[in-house]
């Protein structure tokens, strides 16, 4: 959509050309390059409202995180006595705890992008993606927050002589955070263009998240299903990071390379065909309220 | 920019639209939800009628809605433009085409240069953070680097007026408040081109003033260029260097200011029975859960012996609403409020379209052309809340020779209004 110029009198000019339909992917990132102070200015602004919409600000994460882990180890762990592969139980519980729920806020969050924003959108330009992008980077200071506490008590749990003890994959764990962000990511970008069209979509989210968890290792190791589902299993983008996490931080295994790999490209496409849509969607909403 | 050589400012184009188009498609019930749109395929399937098309329509019948078509102008350097035009002549829309918004349907527009639109109040803003921290959020989403803000907030804050609240979060902050800080970011965005779409229409006389010489301002002295949509005439006598004049998605004037206004004047001043109001235009600053449908005017030319104009407003509503007023706003032909009345009380039982009915004197009204602004509000102890807002929604001509004057009225001197005769007192 733009492009720089030269006039015919030398002097460079900023030429936006505005067509019937039209810009490339390629423009697209470059132009997201220059709003990169507008993504920095919505975290920054989703920060500072996150402190002042809370009675205890930051504080309730780590206290909601401590909460919904020591049920889930309750539940899950005491009564229906699930097995850990010998990792500590609460630690165990707390590690599918803030991985899951740091994808479904991410894409819960990324869903609402043109439901949310749309009387600004209707308003001034600016690359719509900058939306989505900087919900997920906000919701990593809350996945920061409780991910710093999961790590004190890991130590802790070390120093205590739990005899866990990370493999040197540890160092693959940003990389785990990063396909979580940006899956969310993508399958929220859906969900937000599908929702231009189809309003009644957005009730769904929810529901299939639900599903989602229980059919990902979040409240069970992946060693509690019957071998042949579990090739199946690990099909589900999500399943080999949630349980490549545990493994490689609590020793119970290798981690599940194939897998992975797999599931990298599957996060890939499905972030691409998200941007496509996405793309799609930002046009034809402002057509249709 | 200026030409380096030859002594004459020669124009330079910053915008150039040709052939722009902008069509909208409206009635697509069938695809509202996911369910709806499983049980039309399923009906189609079976052969059966759609049911979510109302009876009677064809199936698969989109209409279309044209909002523009055919513009084509171009916009030097330094001008200053009045855009007018009725509601829903494309004001608007044409807006939001040159803010990229939403893309034109056909045609092309080029722009130089780096455009800026002031955000409406509420768009843009945060209530949690401070006025300073909405600069900055302002600024970025207008796509103002912070150094470059930074370099300038001192003078925004000190055009918004705020200082002493600059730094208290913005939800605490008036209306009135929100317009100054945001007209201020604006004004002072590095642009090119400036956009600017009824944002004066809120906030006080004196900073309405002050924003219209500051516009002037950043045009002469650093040749910007402005695009200025309202419906306030005076202030585009007082800012525009030429003015366009938008109907039914046309220009029907692209010239002096005088001229346009002259003419658009006689555009909405078109005295008919029956003015309607597509539901799908958008309003603004309003909730919207009252709409104006449509008004019908019994006698819209009141002769001799009409004193009261008939009239009945059409209205749906989004629920009971049990004390709804209509605010009743007269414009003179030169587009200078002549004054305002406020119906009684009327109401919506329920959802759905209703109509009531009203009568207004005239008798205190010199002759002349008239328009109307149609505003439905609701009171509710201290804070009244504006449903709906039409501007120059309908009007009315005066043709009765009033009761002796001895002279004749002036109105430009003495105004529409003819209080009641003074009494002798001996």
């Amino acid at each position: 959509m733009d492009r720089e110029l030269t006039d015919s009198k030398g002097q460079e000019k900023h030429v936006t050309v505005i067509l019937p339909d039209k810009s490339f992917l390629k423009e697209d990132l470059r132009e997201l390059w220059q709003y990169r102070e507008l993504i920095r200015m919505f975290v920054k602004r989703d920060f500072k409202t996150m402190y002042a919409q809370t009675v205890l600000g930051p504080a309730w994460f780590i206290l909601t995180t401590l909460f919904s882990s020591s049920v889930m180890t309750l539940v899950f762990g005491q009564i229906a006595d699930i097995e850990t592969d010998g990792a500590p139980q609460f630690l165990f519980y707390m590690a599918g705890n803030i991985l899951w729920s740091n994808f479904s806020g991410c894409l819960t969050g990324t869903a609402g992008t043109f439901t949310a924003n749309a009387r600004l959108m209707g308003k001034v330009y600016f690359p719509r993606l900058c939306v989505p992008i900087s919900t997920v980077l906000s919701k990593q200071i809350r996945f920061g927050i409780q991910a710093a506490l999961f790590f004190i008590l890991y130590l802790w749990s070390v120093w205590e002589g739990s005899g866990i003890h990370p493999g040197w994959t540890a160092l693959l764990t940003p990389f785990l955070i990063l396909e979580i962000m940006a899956l969310a990511m993508g399958c929220g970008i859906i969900v937000a263009s599908l929702t231009t069209k189809y309003r009644d979509l957005a009730v769904l989210i929810n529901f299939g998240l639900q599903i989602w968890m229980y059919i990902t290792p979040v409240v069970y190791p992946l060693s509690q299903i019957p071998e042949k589902w579990r090739g199946i299993m690990m099909l589900n983008p999500m399943a080999p990071v949630v349980e490549s996490f545990r493994r490689i931080w609590f020793g119970t295994g290798d981690i599940p390379g194939g897998y992975l790999a797999v599931s990298a490209c599957v996060t890939l496409v499905i972030l691409i065909i998200g941007v496509a849509l996405f793309r799609r969607a930002q046009r034809s909403f402002m057509d249709t309220i | 920019m200026k030409r380096e050589n030859g002594q004459e400012k020669t124009a330079n184009p910053v915008i150039q639209i040709s052939g722009v188009g902008k069509t909208y498609r409206l009635g697509r019930i069938g695809s509202a939800t996911l369910q709806e749109e499983f049980q039309s395929w399923w009906a189609a399937r079976r052969g059966e009628q759609d049911p979510n098309t109302r009876i009677g329509q064809k199936q698969s019948g989109e209409k279309e809605f044209r909002a523009l078509q055919g513009i084509t102008f171009d916009v030097d350097e330094g001008e200053r433009i009045g855009l007018i035009g009725r509601n829903g002549a494309g004001k608007s829309t044409l807006l939001k085409l040159l803010s990229r918004v939403t893309a034109p349907s056909e045609g092309e527009i080029r722009i130089w240069g780096r455009i800026s639109s002031m955000l409406e109040v509420g768009t843009g803003f945060h209530g949690e953070l401070t006025g300073r921290e909405n600069i900055y959020l302002n600024g970025a989403i207008l796509g103002m680097k912070q150094r470059e803000v930074d370099e300038r907030i001192d003078e925004i804050i000190q055009f918004s007026e705020c200082e002493e609240f600059i730094d208290t979060p913005v939800k605490r902050y008036s209306s009135g408040m929100y317009v100054k800080l945001a007209f201020a970011v604006a004004a002072y965005l590095n642009a090119d081109i400036f956009l600017m779409d009824e944002v004066l229409a809120v906030g006080d006389m004196m900073f309405q003033k002050k924003c219209l010489r500051k516009m002037r301002e950043i045009s002469e002295d650093q040749n910007k260029t402005i695009l200025y949509v309202s419906h306030n005439m005076q202030t585009i006598r007082e800012l525009c260097s030429r003015c366009i004049v938008l109907d039914k998605g046309r220009v029907i004037h692209d010239g002096g200011v005088e001229e346009g206004i002259s003419l658009y004047m006689k555009d909405i001043l078109e005295v008919k029975n029956v003015y309607e109001f597509p539901e799908e235009e958008a309003r603004r600053n309003v909730t919207g859960a009252v709409r104006i449908l449509r008004v019908e005017v019994e006698n819209p030319v009141l002769g001799q012996e009409d004193k009261e104009l008939q009239f009945r407003i059409f209205y749906s509503a989004q629920g009971a609403r049990p004390g709804l007023h209509l605010r009743f706003t007269v414009h003179n032909s030169e587009d200078a409020v002549a004054g305002t009345g406020v119906s009684e009380a009327f109401r919506a039982e329920d959802e759905g379209v209703h109509s009531a009915g009203f009568s207004f004197d005239t008798e205190m009204l010199v002759e002349g052309e008239y328009s109307v602004d149609l505003a439905v509000v609701e009171p509710r102890g201290e804070v009244q809340t504006r449903h709906e807002y039409i501007q120059r929604a309908m009007a009315f001509r005066i043709e009765r020779r009033d009761r002796l004057y001895r002279v004749n009225w002036v109105p430009r001197q003495w105004g529409d209004v003819r209080f009641p005769d003074l009494r002798v007192k001996e």
